[in-house]
């Protein structure tokens, strides 16, 4: 092997061992690096009116290959718990900053709310953090749409404190001030109207032939209030209260979510300064074993360079020095390698540990959530119903003979009366 | 419903029809016939002239039954059919009789009350009021229904706690048994350091905060790698079973990496409350148990004495898992058995 050409593979070793290391930290395309951030919280009262109650749905995973869930250090048993767990989280950071009305976590796209929070998880290890966030108002105002990416090192697990504060706070922080952001931009008519198309959706949904010309779109496909109902319209009375019903059950839900996040907390945390410890030592070993092999080979090549350049004995010596040298620091390259496989393999183990502890406690809770959204999702067919024929004999409105059971039931000669 | 409804004004308007109309057989020159023929014919204008208002009334009600509007609609139709014919035998009866002078118009009539409503007439609210009643029948029952599972989900939460409460609570007994046995052997532990695991195990049996003595153990000790300095940082769950560790007569067995200050993967020393080696072996959950419940150290009698074992740095997965589980073994014949075997697996023996 000639030694001239050694300089060039060193060159491109040198850009592989750089790129290693900096892998790590990369921020891809089209993510936001999260810094540092407090979070911003109310200075004073928000007013009651002025209040927007939201939604943060689960969150979903994207599909990630078995070969990029090994590379993370993860797995999909972990990924199902995580999409509990931050939008729980979120929830109780974004309650913190007392900008919001009521925040809870929901089903996807089950909920009618002021603003809906909607999140698709990228990437997590306990070293990073990738999510992508959207947040759409009841009028379809697209609030946010971004994908943020968060780093995190040892410190970061050291101040933690269950259900306030996490490894990850900063990225948590900025989403919520990215939101009291945009809300702050809205003049608070337009708050206002937000809270009423969200009523009158919510109206729709139960009482269509009541609240059907409430709402319409304008020009940029916005919602917009056609008109009010009246203060005391007894129709809109029922309504609000089956949403405050469909409000308790959100919170009955949310209280088996928080069972969830609570539950997983410690180990989940556990895990993430595993996989973060792990991952680091892995990446390090697996640097050092690069360089140590290559330094071999390098030394090694040099020997051989040396014995056929120069014959002399003092070079000859010099030769075998470096070629002994050369292979032991090879030997010592291909054994940091195997305590890099070791390293992978205690993330693997520690990963599936995690993963197997959490798949019932998640099965569990998706049963239950399944048993819960059924029962209201009977209950609520009921009101529909019951909405129905309600407005009916408070209006006359009789669009069809269904009342009367069949066609053959209807008044045969009914004068022009209605 | 509406069937019986009709046939109930088919009933009226014949009972009508019956006490007049038909009665009247034809034209009739007799004076006290005709003077009945209008006397009928005056009921039956009274009559349609209360229906026309009373339908008026009903129209006007907003929670009105159409159903109850269309059958009083057929009701009126009926009596003003009724009427006519009244009117037209009067006619005809007056025109073979001119000299018996024509009653007064109508307009002139004393007013009637206004409408009793006929009870035989469904209220129209009542099928509203039935509704509204199934609607807050329904809210109730929902109700009824979330408040059980608020409880079930509240049920489930203290559960959660009471096993989390109970589990720190048998642990720090564990913790402080320990260092009993430990003091037992002559082995001085210090646990007045906050930061000292077995310290904090005992006061979490007397109440505290419990978390010291389950302080999950450094990931890093799993491997038993020599950990860079950011496998064993300050401040993680681990950390308090590194220093705690640091009081322990130095019999580590294997599996603490060289670099580790306070070498935490010591499982037999259970005034760590480290589970540096332990916990981190496959315990994410942190779970403290395996770091403080460990019995007396080996006294090395059986297997290759600790001290004299490598360490665990080329430990394969198989060696790794064997003392591991010897680690966290309690029971001491059982942990005496489990590191032979590791010796005998790593040739030590």
């Amino acid at each position: 092997m000639s030694v001239l050409r050694r300089p060039r593979n060193h060159g491109l070793t040198a850009l592989i061992v750089v790129s290693l290391a900096a892998g790590c930290s990369s921020v891809p395309p089209g993510y936001q690096l999260v810094r540092p951030t407090s979070l911003d919280q109310a200075v004073q009262e928000v007013p009651e009116d002025q209040l927007l109650d939201v939604g943060v749905e689960i969150s979903e995973a994207r599909a990630l290959s078995e070969k990029q869930l090994e590379k993370l250090g993860t797995n999909t048993d972990i990924r199902k718990s995580e999409c509990r767990y931050i939008p729980y989280h979120l929830k109780t950071t974004l309650q913190q900053s007392s900008h919001w009305g009521a925040v809870q976590v929901v089903p996807p796209e089950g909920e009618v709310v002021d603003l809906t929070i909607s999140s698709e998880l990228v990437k997590s290890n306990g070293e990073m953090l990738q999510l992508e966030v959207n947040a759409v108002d009841a009028a379809g105002r697209v609030w946010l749409s971004r994908k943020y990416h968060a780093q995190v090192k040892q410190g970061h697990y050291t101040d933690t404190s269950q259900g306030e504060r996490e490894a990850f706070q900063d990225l948590y922080n900025t989403v919520a001030n990215d939101l009291a952001a945009f809300k702050h931009t809205l003049p608070p008519a337009t708050i206002a109207d937000i809270r009423t198309v969200s009523k009158l959706q919510f109206a729709q949904e139960f009482a269509p032939e009541a609240f059907d010309d409430y709402l319409s779109e304008d020009e940029q496909g916005l919602v917009v209030v056609q008109h009010f109902p009246a203060q005391d319209d007894p129709q809109m009375e029922r309504i609000e209260l089956i949403r405050e019903r469909d409000n308790m059950f959100v919170e009955t839900l949310n209280q088996y979510y928080e069972g969830l996040y609570l539950n997983m907390w410690e180990a989940y945390e556990n895990w993430r300064q595993f996989n973060l410890v792990e991952q680091v030592a892995l990446r390090e070993a697996k640097k050092e074993a690069f360089f140590r092999t290559v330094t071999g080979i390098l030394m090694v090549a040099a020997a051989v360079a040396l014995q056929v350049g120069d014959l002399s004995p003092s070079v000859g010596v010099a030769s075998g020095v470096l070629l002994a040298a050369g292979g032991q620091v090879i030997i010592s390259g291909v054994n940091i390698s195997q305590q890099a496989d070791i390293h992978a393999e205690a993330i693997r183990e520690l990963s599936e540990s995690f993963g197997a502890e959490m798949r019932p406690t998640v099965l569990e809770l998706e049963g239950k959530q399944y048993e819960l959204t059924g029962t209201a999702a009977e209950q609520y067919r009921e009101w529909k119903s019951l909405m129905r024929r309600i407005y009916y004999e408070e209006t006359g409105f009789d669009p069809d003979v269904t009342r009367f059971g069949s066609a053959d039931h209807a008044p045969a000669e009914l004068p022009a009366v209605r | 419903m509406g069937r019986t409804r009709a046939v109930l004004v088919s009933l009226t308007v014949a009972a009508f029809t019956g006490g007049g109309l038909l009665a009247a057989p034809g034209p009739s020159a007799d004076p006290a016939v005709l003077m009945k023929a209008r006397e009928n014919l005056r009921i039956s204008q009274l009559t349609l002239h209360r229906i026309e208002r009373e339908l008026e009334v009903l129209r006007r009600r907003p929670q009105i039954d159409p159903s109850v509007l269309a059958d009083y609609s057929i009701y009126l139709l009926r009596v003003r059919s009724l009427t006519e014919a009244h009117g037209k035998v009067v006619e005809a009866m007056e025109a073979v009789n001119p000299q018996v002078p024509p009653v007064a118009p109508a307009a002139s009539w004393p007013q009637v009350e206004p409408f009793p409503f006929d009870p035989a007439i469904p209220e129209p609210i009542d099928e509203l009021s039935r509704l509204q009643r199934e609607f807050v029948a329904s809210l109730e029952a929902f109700d009824t229904f979330l408040l059980e599972e608020q409880y079930k989900a509240q049920r489930a939460m203290e559960d959660l706690a009471d096993a989390s409460s109970q589990e720190m609570t048998d642990l720090a007994r564990e913790a402080a048994a320990a260092v009993e046995r430990l003091r037992a052997k002559g082995i001085e532990v210090e646990t007045g350091s906050p930061s000292d695991g077995a310290n904090g195990g005992s006061q979490g049996a007397a109440g505290e905060t419990p978390g010291s003595p389950g302080a999950p153990g450094a990931p890093g000790d799993a491997t038993g790698e020599p950990g860079s300095p950011e496998q064993h940082p300050n401040g993680r769950p681990g950390e308090p079973a590194a220093e705690g560790a640091s009081t322990r007569p130095a019999q580590d067995e294997p599996g603490e990496g060289p670099t580790h200050s306070g070498n935490a993967g010591d499982a037999g020393d259970t005034t760590t409350g480290s589970g540096g080696g332990a916990s981190g072996s496959g315990d994410p959950s942190g779970s403290p148990a395996s770091g403080v419940s460990g019995p007396a150290p080996d006294d090395g009698s059986g297997p290759t004495p600790p001290e004299t074992r490598p360490p665990a740095d080329d430990d394969d997965i198989v060696a790794r898992q064997l003392r591991e589980a010897a680690e966290k073994e309690t029971d001491p014949e059982l942990k005496k058995k489990l590191w032979q075997e590791y010796d005998r697996y790593k040739g030590l023996s």
